[in-house]
């Protein structure tokens, strides 16, 4: 991943796939930039690698297509076999509206990315001086670091992220923890496992996202909504 | 009122929704993820399946109320289900479902209820809550062949004055007519039968959580000979009569069952009658311990016929004592006293006499 879908953290790809290079030259590098790609320039060539993947979704566009940007020259087995569509790789009929869909969508997306990374930046940056500033235990899961500006991933020690969440989102606030299971149940985050929290901090931990349509007030009205979500809990 | 309504994906708690929702109510329905198997596997048949949460949270949007599963794997695997294989390792035989209640529905999601922006609890258990002279009485179900009182038994004052039970006043069939009324989808769902967690036999269940149940062992008859053998006392509960591997040419009953050597002993029907039994960790609905020797009726397993007993004081304990003698009184399994239709309180068999 370019930058994790939880944490939005940025990953080093570029120094990873020199890495690889230096160490088994010739293997193919392939990078998912799904989230990245929403607030930054990414490309074959900036990130090293010979593959990137980037979903339609992520900017409005419709869901069930995205894009394989890769080098000349890469044989890969396709997953779909066939017709031998689209050069072969993914054979079916090509799904016209959403490829046209997708491509104004990500046209769009790349003209807005600037005012969208300097609004988001802006929301997110009023979000978390409030949050840190007002919220007792609170704390940024990956402080200090490159993040993509739209993710903002914190716990707030001793409270239940399950029972926030449905807080917020009965206030009308959208957040997340974690991923959801076939039921629908949270699960505490794999990610935040690997980064070495424990279950308690997994379950106290949350993410608010921002996107195309965040202008930097509404990171105000978010840190206004979460502490009357908090409001008597704990 | 805002209430939470526990949906378990079945005709009843969807029924108990909808009618908060028609009463006025603000609800929020909540499913309870209590278990997954192996590799995050969910079960995939009896309840608390996806397929029954798919059921609850459309039953949810239908009535347009907010839906939401809550995990309560960790919960339900240390209350219910580690308490569930110790049980059997004693040689008893526990019933989970009052421990479910005990621990999860009635104790860690009824103490959440606040924080989940809501002031009660609504369950779909065919029983009854009333208050009388600022007390709040436990009563059976109007429909008493699905009566869950039983089940229930261990609700105090503090529990009741925050729990809505409004199935209890129907009848199963009302239920069922109000589920098709509705048009919701879970209106002709067979009742759940079996324990949520386990998919087939416990027996097996037994053997893959538990595998110290399955210690071999003799089965003896009630004049110490022995008769045959066993691969675990777990496959046993007092009063059984069918799967006991052994033909002595006329019916044997359980009437023993020792964990500590492993043995299970049988008897003819008349061994299996006991004068009385003794319970532990009793509670009462009200509070407050009734008079020693109360005369009450007592029910010792979910779908036993309420038994004239009296109730005598032993310590901690109760001592119940029946005025005809009474078969299948398994320990581990739950005394439950009635004053009429009326839950005096009950608590958990350790040994018959």
């Amino acid at each position: 991943m370019a930058a994790n879908n939880e944490t939005g953290v940025v990953q080093p790809v570029l120094e990873i796939a020199r890495a690889i290079r230096d160490a088994a030259p010739g293997v193919v590098v392939h990078t998912d930039a799904v989230q990245a790609f929403v607030s930054r320039e990414v490309g074959l060539d900036s990130l090293g690698v010979d593959l990137i993947t980037v979903a339609s979704h992520k900017v409005g566009g419709p869901k069930g297509v995205g894009v394989l940007a890769m080098r000349p020259g890469i044989d890969l087995e396709p997953v779909i076999h066939g017709g031998g569509q689209e050069l072969g790789r993914r054979s079916g009929t090509h799904d016209v509206a959403g490829i046209v869909g997708m491509a104004a969508a990500l046209e769009a997306a790349v003209k807005d990315r600037d005012r969208l990374a300097h609004d988001v930046g802006q929301a997110r940056a009023r979000f978390e001086e409030r949050l840190l500033a007002d919220v007792p235990g609170s704390a940024l899961t990956a402080p200090g670091v490159d993040r993509l500006v739209q993710h903002s991933h914190f716990r707030i020690d001793g409270v239940d992220a399950e029972t926030l969440l449905i807080r917020l989102d009965r206030a009308g606030i959208a957040a997340s923890a974690g991923s959801a299971c076939h039921s629908g149940a949270m699960e505490v985050s794999h990610v935040l496992a690997a980064m070495g929290l424990d279950e308690g901090a997994g379950r106290s931990s949350i993410r608010f996202s921002f996107g195309w349509t965040t202008r930097p007030e509404d990171g105000d009205a978010a840190a206004d909504a979460l502490l009357a979500a908090l409001e008597g809990l704990r | 009122m805002r209430v939470l309504v526990a949906m378990s994906g079945g005709v009843d708690s969807s029924v108990a929704a909808a009618t908060m929702v028609e009463q006025g109510h603000d609800v929020v329905g909540v499913t309870l993820k209590q278990w997954e198997g192996p590799e995050g596997r969910l079960p995939t048949a009896g309840c608390c399946t996806a397929a029954d949460a798919e059921d609850a949270r459309r039953v949810a949007s239908r009535l347009g109320v907010p839906y939401y599963v809550l995990d309560y794997t960790e919960q339900f695997g240390r209350e219910v289900v580690a308490r569930f294989g110790e049980g059997y390792l004693a040689g008893r035989t526990p019933n989970p479902c009052i421990e479910c209640n005990r621990w999860v529905r009635f104790g860690a999601l009824l103490d959440r209820v606040e924080d989940l922006g809501c002031d009660v609890l609504v369950t779909g258990h065919h029983a009854r809550v009333d208050h009388v002279n600022g007390r709040f009485r436990l009563l059976t179900g109007k429909d008493r062949a699905k009566d869950q009182s039983y089940v229930l038994h261990m609700l105090g004052q503090p529990e009741l004055a925050r729990t809505i039970l409004p199935i209890g006043e129907m009848m199963k069939q009302e239920v069922r007519a109000e589920a098709d009324r509705l048009g919701l989808r879970t209106a002709t769902k067979p009742d759940s039968q079996d324990l949520c967690f386990v998919q087939g036999d416990y027996r097996d269940f037994l053997r893959e959580h538990f595998p110290e149940t399955a210690r071999p062992g003799e089965i003896v008859d009630a004049d110490g000979s022995v008769v045959g053998s066993h691969d675990g006392v777990s496959g046993f509960t007092v009063g059984q009569r069918r799967g006991l591997g052994v033909s002595l040419g006329e019916p044997r009953y359980v009437v023993g069952v020792d964990a500590s050597t492993a043995t299970v002993t049988l008897g003819r029907r008349e061994d299996l009658a006991v004068e009385g039994c003794l319970v532990e960790g009793v509670t009462f609905v009200g509070g407050v311990a009734p008079s020693d020797g109360l005369g009450v009726e007592v029910k010792v397993r979910y779908r036993s016929r309420p038994a004239p007993a009296s109730l005598h004081r032993m310590g901690d304990a109760w001592q119940v004592r029946f005025d005809r003698p009474q078969e299948g009184v398994a320990p581990g399994q739950a005394a439950v006293f009635y004053l009429g239709d009326e839950v005096l309180g009950g608590g958990t068999i350790v040994e018959s006499a």
